[in-house]
This record gives structure tokens, C-alpha cells and sequence, in this order.
């Protein structure tokens, strides 16, 4: 409950500018300049700041730039204080895979056996796709821009020699572009909808498909396909947000496993990348094995 | 302390020390090299890209 309460205010926070959904307008002002931890499309009409993987293609995509210090200084601090916490608690396109995930509707070839007894074996057949989401970060948000980035001036992510724009991932891909941004302000903006094509159809097929992952597996696109969630979880050992484990305490009872809906075994390795920080293997624990928070050296 | 927890070890916490001074100071060099202004000028934009339309 506290969790999701965050999460709500998460969502509202990155999306408080509200009239935007009604007149197919963007927020302009000074805060755009600044990224939020979480995935949200700085087109989303609400949106009142920067997503970091955009912001990080349109750095890498401009003309004068070959790396983006300031976003990945960003996304290092981030990561250094809350690693994937930030999944767990305060990105909005979590909270609506999350609320995906909630209707009662599964699609067999989408489904993937999770969040309850047998989670092992229904993500041991998906370990692989988990190296997924690696793999787009350092096609689509890093190598894609910086190979196809044109000699537009700045700011301007570009088109490349091949007519394909700098922001691969979210030209392509991000879901949260799609169902965040482009159907709201397409519904709202009629000269936008005159400007629809190919790529839209495309982009709506991926984000359908994810949407139905979504329905079938708990938080789908954070398994398999976010590349912030694949950055962040690098620094899931190091982050100062931790979940930690008091081996004396714990009776090996499988409960923290059985309880884990990313299908990690807390038991075993309390700082893996998949872990959200979510808690709910804390509360599982009836052992107090398991404690998580900012702790320092001598919680 | 008891049980077999780990602790932060010296080297964990001086390479978590290490990296935040490495984010500021990436972050710092960002916004003298004017990355902050490309964000702001992507982000204040529609982003065709994103919607699905360029």
C-alpha cells in the first residue's frame, strides 16, 4: 500500500502539468532541462521534465556531442543512490505495467508463469530475453544515435545518412512514447493526425505487443526490455538503497522466491539486477532475514 | 554483528564515494559543454520521434 501510494504520487509528479492532456500541448518551461529517474516521455502532455533515455539520445543523436556527461552523470547518481528502486517505486510506466498486469485478460502466447509458486520454472525458460533490455541500451540508446547522427545544429537529434532518426530506441520501440504521448496528443491535435504514417503503425504494434506482455507477465517491458531498468540494475550492488540478507536468520524456506514477481531468489542474491526493491520478499520473510531501505553499515 | 551479512566492505564504499564524485562531476562538465540547453531544446519540443511521427 505504501508503495503503491508512492508510486501514484510518482506519476503524478513527473505528469503534474494536467491541462495538457486537454490541449494537446507540451509543458515548456525551465524543468525540461532536468531528467527524472523514471521512464517518462518528455512529449507525454503532462510531462514537466526529461526522460533520461531520451535526453541521452538526443545528446548522443546532436552533431557536437560524441557522449552525454551531464545525462549520464545523472543517471550515475541515480543509480547510486537508489539503483532499482526507482523501478520499483517511482517510475510511472511501472505503475502502468503494474496496472496492465491487474486485468484479468491473458493472451497464451504473451503469458509467462509469474509472481506466484512455480515462478522459477516459468522464468528460468526466459532467462535469455532478460539480456534483452541490454542489448537495446547499447544498440538503440547509445551505438544507433551516435552512428546515424547528422550535421543538423543543435539540439536537433538529427536524421542519418540512411534516413534513420538519432533517437532509435524511441523512434522504434518505447512503448511509454507511444501510449503517453503519441495517442494523447494525436487524439487532441488534428494537425498531428494528418501528419500520420508508416511509423506510427509501427510504434503502435510494439507498444500493443507490449501492452500484451504487460497483461500477461508482471511488468513485462522492466524484464525483458527497458534499457534504464538494465542501466540501474547495474548498480544494484552499489546503490545505497539495499535489500540485505541475514544468512543466520534465514531458514531457506523459499518463501522471499515464491513472493519475488521479477522471479529472483533473494536468498541467493539480494543484490540482483532484476530486483526492483519492491519488498514484497521483505514482508514474505517471517525470519526478519530480510531488511531493505538506505541502510548504512550498521543497520 | 551476527550472522554472515555482508557488510560494505572499504573498497565497496570508496568506489560508491569514487562514483558520486564521478556523477557530479560528469554532470558539472555536462553543463559547461551546454548539454543541458540540447536536452532542454529536445525536451521542449514535441518529439516527433517519440510520438511515432518522424
Amino acid at each position: 500500500m505504501f508503495r503503491k501510494a508512492i508510486q501514484w504520487l510518482a506519476l503524478l509528479g513527473h505528469n503534474a502539468c494536467l491541462p495538457g492532456f486537454f490541449s494537446g500541448r507540451i509543458y515548456r518551461g525551465a524543468l525540461k532541462s532536468v531528467c527524472v529517474p523514471g521512464l517518462n516521455c518528455y512529449s507525454c502532455p503532462g510531462a514537466v521534465a526529461s526522460c533520461p533515455l531520451g535526453a541521452l539520445q538526443a545528446v548522443l543523436g546532436a552533431s557536437r556531442y560524441s557522449f552525454s556527461f551531464y545525462v549520464t552523470g545523472l543517471l550515475l547518481g541515480f543509480s547510486l543512490f537508489f539503483g532499482r528502486f526507482v523501478c520499483g517505486f517511482l517510475c510511472p510506466f511501472g505503475l502502468i505495467q503494474e496496472l496492465l498486469y491487474k486485468i484479468p485478460l491473458k493472451i497464451p502466447f504473451f503469458s509467462v508463469k509469474t509472481g506466484t509458486a512455480g515462478a522459477g520454472a516459468g522464468h528460468s525458460r526466459l532467462r535469455c530475453a532478460r539480456y534483452v533490455k541490454y542489448a537495446l541500451l547499447a544498440v538503440f540508446v547509445i551505438a544507433l544515435p551516435l552512428l546515424t547522427k547528422g550535421a543538423a545544429g543543435e539540439g536537433d537529434a538529427g536524421k542519418g545518412a540512411a534516413g534513420i532518426g538519432g533517437p532509435a530506441f524511441c523512434k522504434y520501440i518505447c512503448p511509454a512514447g507511444t501510449l503517453t504521448a503519441g495517442l494523447p496528443l494525436v487524439a487532441a491535435n488534428p494537425p498531428l493526425r494528418r501528419a500520420l504514417g508508416g511509423l506510427f503503425v509501427l510504434k503502435c504494434a510494439a507498444a500493443l505487443a507490449v501492452v500484451l506482455g504487460c497483461l500477461g507477465a508482471y511488468r513485462f517491458f522492466c524484464k525483458f526490455l527497458c534499457p534504464l531498468g538494465a542501466f540501474y540494475g547495474l548498480f544494484n550492488k552499489f546503490s545505497l538503497y539495499r535489500v540485505r540478507l541475514e544468512k543466520s536468520n534465514c531458514a531457506r524456506c523459499g518463501a522471499c522466491f515464491r513472493a519475488c514477481r521479477m522471479g529472483v531468489d533473494p536468498s541467493r542474491a539480494p543484490d540482483s539486477p532484476e530486483c526492483i526493491r519492491c519488498g514484497n520478499c521483505v514482508k514474505a520473510c517471517r525470519f526478519s532475514a530480510l531488511r531493505s531501505g538506505f541502510l548504512g553499515e550498521k543497520d | 554483528m551476527t550472522g554472515t551479512r555482508r557488510i560494505p566492505g572499504v573498497g565497496e564504499k570508496a568506489l560508491r564515494a569514487v562514483l558520486f564524485v564521478l556523477a557530479l562531476a560528469f554532470i558539472l562538465v555536462g553543463a559547461w559543454r551546454g548539454e543541458i540547453r540540447t536536452v532542454f531544446l529536445k525536451a521542449s519540443r514535441i518529439c516527433l520521434e517519440c510520438l511515432g511521427i518522424g
